[in-house]
C-alpha cells in the first residue's frame, strides 16, 4: 500500500517533481536529465500577441502555422505567457529576470536598470531596462560553455541596433520603412551583451544572415533566436506600409521562413525549432498564469491585470517529438528557458529556477525513446 | 430464452484463460441475443445515475470475473521516472492533482494504443495510477458482486465531463472542452416528448440541462423530487440522477470526481439504490449506474472508434465502471460486451420504440441485452452498509476553479431553480 508520501518520498529519491503543488525540499539533488534529448541546436521564434485560440485553433488565420506545421510536432496547449506587455517575455526567455513596471510599458525609455538589490532567484530589484553587467543571461552561460547562439532580428538595419541608453526607444511604432522593434529583441536589454560592441554586432544580427547561417552544421548557431519583425509577427495589423500584417503576416512569413530551418542540416541532425508567441492578446484578454510565480521581484501583478501573460500554446518540431501530438502540462516562458539550459547542460537562471516552473519532460519529447529513458531510473 | 448463461459461463471459461496465458483479449459470445418485445419485457422505468471520473481498472479492477488489472502495472513519468500502480490509502484525494482527462490529454494516456501515458498528460502525478478496492468501496463491494458489472463498457468520447454527458442526453458532442455555449442538439427528452412519454432530469446541485438553456427546464427536478417519486411509485419511464458536483476541488462533492471522498459517492449511490428498490415500481425498473469518463485514471484496455457523426469524436474514451441493478438483472454476472453511454438510449429507444438520435446509438449494444428475461423478475435486493459520512474539506487551493460554477450562474441566469 501506498500512501500520498510517496509523492514527497519520489521527490527524495529522484527528484522528479509529480506533484508541482508540493514544495521541493531543500538539498533536492537535481532532477535526472535521462528525459532531455541529445538536442544541439534550439530555434526559437516568437510571433505577437496571440491567445491560443487565436493561432492555434480550428479558425486560425495562420493555417500554414496552425495546421500544416502543427502536424510535424507537439502541441503544448498549457503554455503561458509569464507577463503583459511583451518585452518582459522576451526577457523571460532569455534570462528568468521577472517583469517591472517599465518593462511592462514595453521601455518607452531606453533606460538603464537602477539596482537596489538582489533577491532570491537571482532577481535585480530596480526600476529602469537595461540591467546591469552582472545579470546573467542565457546567452552568457552559452558563450562561457563555448556554445553558441545568435539573435536574428527582422528588419533590424545595423548588428546590435538598439536605442542609445537613456533615450526614447524610436522603434515603438513601425514606419513604412522600419519594422523592427527593440523591445522584441531581448539581447539588447543587458550590458553584458551591448556593453562589448564587436561581441554584440556578432550575435544579434539582422535576420537575412540566417540563410547563410543555415547551410551548414558548423555555421549553425546552438540557439538561434528569431524575432519577425512588427509586420511578420502579427503585431501590428495592418502593418505601417499597409500590408495586411496580423495572422495572415505570419503565415505568409512562417512559409517563407520555417522550411529553411526545418530542411537545415542542423535543424535535421540534431534540432528542435519552439514556436510561440510571448502573451495573449492583452491584459484585458487574458492575464492567466499557469505556473511558477504569481508575484514577481519588482511587479505584484506581472500580467498587469493578472498574474501572467494568458495561455498561448507553443509548438515543438523536432526527430525527438511526434508529429501531430499534444503535450498537456502547463507551462510558460521560465519553462522554456529551464528547458533549453537542460538542453545544454546549464544551471537554471531566475524564474526557471522557481519550485512551480516545470521544464519539457517526455510529454514535450515524446519520441525520445534512448535507453535511459525508456528502462526505470529508480529500481 | 436460452440463450446465454452457458454461453456466458463459456465466454468466461475461455476469458480466463486467455488472461492466464498473458493474453489480454477478451472473447465475447458475438451471437446476437434474443429480446423480448420491448411491451412485454417487463420494463416500464429506466433510472440512470451518472457518476464523475473514475477508470475501471481504478475503482472495479479487483471484481472477481472481470478484466481489471490492479497492482502489478507500472508507468513511466514525465521524468523517465517509473512507478508502479498502488492501492489509495486516503478516501478522498487532498494534496493530489486532479488527473488530466481532457480530449488531449486522453491521447497522451493512449499513446497511440501503447496505453503508457497515463503519468505524461496535464500534471498527472500519482493518483493517476493508484487504484481503490472493494475494502475502501462499501456499496460496490456488496453491489459489483451481486448484480451484473461490465467489463467492456467505455465513456462515449475521449474527452471530458461535458462532451461525455452531452453523449448521454443526445448521443453526440456540440464540443471538445466545457463551457457554457448554449446548445442545441437534440435530445432523449425530445424523443420522449415526442411520443408522449415522459422524462426527468433529476439535479442535485447543478442541472446539466442548463446547457440547452431554459429548453429542458420543464422536464429538471430536485434530487429529493427523485426520492419523493421513487418512494410513492411515480417516476417516469426515465430518470437521469445526477450527483452534487460543487466543490469537487475541495472534496466535498459527491460524484466521485478528485478531489472527492469516495465514501460520500457511495453513500449517494446507496441512496438511490435504496429509493428504487423499496419503491413501489421497482418489479419493472432498470437501475443503471454509470461514469461520464475515465478521469485521467489509468486503464489497460484500449478504447476504439465508434460510428458517429464526426471523426473528432468517434474514439471511446477509457472504460468507466458500469453496473446494472433491477429484478431482470443477472445476478452476480459480469458483461464482456463492449458498451458505451449511447447504450443506455440504445435500450430506452428500444422499450420505448424511439428513433435512433445520431448513427452512435444507432449502432450501440443495447443494454438490456445484458438482462435476463427468461427468468422472470426477482425482486430480492440485499441490504448494503454503507456509512453516513462528512468528508472533510480539502485545503483550499485558489488556482483551481472547477466549470461546475460557471453552470450554475448559468441555470440561474435561465430561470432554473436551484436547491438550497
Amino acid at each position: 500500500m501506498i500512501a500520498r508520501p510517496l509523492v514527497a518520498l519520489a521527490i527524495v529519491l529522484t527528484g522528479a517533481l509529480l506533484s508541482p503543488a508540493s514544495s521541493a525540499l531543500p538539498d533536492t539533488p537535481a532532477r535526472p536529465t535521462a528525459y532531455v534529448p541529445p538536442v544541439k541546436h534550439v530555434f526559437v521564434i516568437n510571433i505577437e500577441n496571440k491567445g491560443y485560440d487565436e493561432t492555434w485553433g480550428g479558425d486560425s488565420a495562420a493555417p500554414y502555422l496552425a495546421r500544416t506545421l502543427r502536424a510535424k510536432g507537439v502541441l503544448l496547449n498549457h503554455y503561458y505567457g509569464t507577463a503583459h506587455n511583451s518585452q518582459p517575455n522576451y526577457i523571460a526567455q532569455v534570462s528568468g529576470q521577472g517583469p517591472n513596471p517599465e518593462m511592462q510599458a514595453d521601455c518607452q525609455l531606453f533606460t538603464d536598470f537602477t539596482r537596489t538589490s538582489t533577491v532570491d532567484p537571482d532577481q535585480a530589484v530596480g526600476s529602469g531596462c537595461v540591467f546591469p553587467a552582472d545579470v546573467p543571461t542565457l546567452p552568457g552561460q552559452l558563450t562561457a560553455a563555448g556554445r553558441t547562439w545568435k539573435g536574428y532580428m527582422d528588419d533590424m538595419t545595423k548588428p546590435c541596433q538598439h536605442p542609445d541608453v537613456g533615450a526614447v526607444d524610436p522603434t515603438q511604432r513601425a514606419t513604412a520603412e522600419q519594422n523592427y522593434a527593440a523591445r522584441h529583441n531581448p539581447f539588447v536589454y543587458f550590458h553584458s551583451i551591448i556593453d562589448d560592441p564587436a561581441y554584440c554586432k556578432r550575435h544579434v544580427v539582422p535576420l537575412g544572415g540566417l540563410v547563410h547561417d543555415l547551410k551548414r552544421v558548423r555555421t549553425t548557431p546552438n540557439l538561434t533566436y528569431i524575432a519577425p519583425d512588427l509586420c511578420h509577427d502579427g503585431h501590428d495589423a495592418p502593418c505601417a506600409d499597409g500590408r495586411p500584417g496580423g495572422l495572415a503576416s505570419v503565415n505568409a512569413w512562417m512559409k517563407r521562413w520555417v522550411p529553411r530551418i526545418l530542411a537545415s542540416p542542423a535543424f535535421r541532425k540534431n534540432g528542435a525549432l519552439i514556436i510561440t508567441a510571448d502573451e495573449s492578446d492583452g491584459p484585458q484578454a487574458d492575464a492567466d498564469a499557469c505556473c511558477g510565480p504569481a508575484t514577481s521581484a519588482n511587479s505584484p501583478m506581472p500580467g498587469i491585470l493578472g498574474p501572467g501573460g494568458g495561455k498561448i500554446g507553443a509548438l515543438v518540431i523536432s526527430k525527438f517529438v511526434q508529429p501531430g501530438s499534444w503535450s498537456t502540462t502547463p507551462y510558460n516562458h521560465y519553462s522554456l528557458l529551464g528547458s533549453m539550459e537542460e538542453i545544454f547542460g546549464l544551471p537554471k537562471l531566475g524564474y526557471a529556477r522557481d519550485e512551480g516552473v516545470d521544464t519539457f519532460g517526455l510529454d514535450v519529447w515524446n519520441d525520445y525513446s534512448s535507453s535511459s529513458s525508456a528502462s526505470p531510473i529508480t529500481r | 430464452m436460452t440463450i446465454s448463461r452457458r454461453r456466458l459461463l463459456g465466454t468466461a471459461t475461455v476469458s480466463g484463460v486467455a488472461t492466464a496465458t498473458g493474453a489480454t483479449r477478451w472473447l465475447p459470445a458475438t451471437a446476437a441475443v434474443d429480446l423480448p418485445s420491448p411491451e412485454d419485457s417487463g420494463i416500464e422505468h429506466v433510472v440512470l445515475v451518472m457518476m464523475e471520473n473514475r477508470s475501471f481498472d481504478h475503482y472495479l479492477g479487483w471484481l472477481p470475473g472481470a478484466d481489471g488489472k490492479q497492482a502489478g502495472l507500472s508507468y513511466v513519468d514525465r521524468h523517465g521516472v517509473r512507478h508502479d500502480t498502488h492501492h489509495l490509502t486516503a478516501p478522498d484525494g487532498c494534496g493530489f492533482e486532479d488527473p488530466d482527462h481532457s480530449w488531449e490529454g486522453g491521447r497522451i494516456q493512449l499513446n497511440g494504443g501503447k496505453l503508457d501515458g497515463f503519468l505524461k498528460s496535464g500534471n498527472n502525478d500519482l493518483m493517476a495510477i493508484g487504484y481503490y478496492t472493494d475494502e475502501d468501496l462499501s456499496f460496490y463491494s456488496g453491489a459489483a458482486r451481486d448484480w451484473t458489472v461490465f467489463d467492456r463498457y467505455f465513456s462515449a468520447v475521449m474527452a471530458e465531463t461535458y462532451p461525455n454527458r452531452f453523449y448521454q442526453h443526445a448521443a453526440q458532442t456540440d464540443r471538445l472542452h466545457n463551457n457554457t455555449d448554449k446548445s442545441t442538439l437534440p435530445t432523449i427528452w425530445d424523443r420522449l416528448a415526442a411520443k408522449g412519454l415522459t422524462g426527468t432530469y433529476y439535479y442535485s446541485d447543478i442541472p446539466f440541462t442548463a446547457l440547452w438553456y431554459e429548453k429542458h427546464l420543464d422536464i429538471s427536478q430536485h434530487f429529493a423530487q427523485f426520492l419523493l417519486d421513487a418512494a410513492t411509485g411515480t417516476l417516469p419511464q426515465v430518470s437521469f440522477v445526477d450527483p452534487r458536483f460543487l466543490n469537487e476541488e475541495s472534496g466535498m462533492s459527491n460524484d466521485d470526481h478528485p478531489l472527492a471522498d469516495i465514501r460520500a459517492g457511495q453513500l449517494f449511490l446507496n441512496q438511490v439504490y435504496d429509493a428504487v428498490r423499496n419503491g413501489p415500481g421497482w418489479e419493472k425498473t432498470v437501475l443503471v449506474i454509470n461514469y461520464d469518463e475515465w478521469g485521467g485514471f489509468y486503464d489497460h484496455v484500449r478504447p476504439r472508434r465508434a460510428p458517429d457523426v464526426s471523426k473528432k469524436t468517434a474514439l471511446r474514451g477509457f472504460r468507466t465502471p458500469a453496473l446494472m441493478i433491477s429484478p431482470l438483472a443477472r445476478r452476480g454476472h459480469v458483461s464482456h460486451h463492449v458498451y458505451d453511454h449511447t447504450s443506455v438510449l440504445r435500450m430506452i429507444e428500444w422499450r420505448w420504440g424511439l428513433k435512433p438520435l445520431t448513427p452512435r446509438d444507432k449502432a450501440a449494444r443495447n443494454m438490456a441485452e445484458a438482462l435476463d428475461f427468461g427468468s422472470g423478475p426477482d425482486l430480492s435486493a440485499p441490504t448494503y452498509d454503507v456509512p453516513v459520512i462528512v468528508p472533510a474539506a480539502c485545503a483550499p487551493d485558489e488556482t483551481k476553479s472547477a466549470d461546475w460554477a460557471d453552470l450554475k450562474r448559468l441555470a440561474r441566469d435561465v430561470g432554473f431553480r436551484l436547491p438550497r
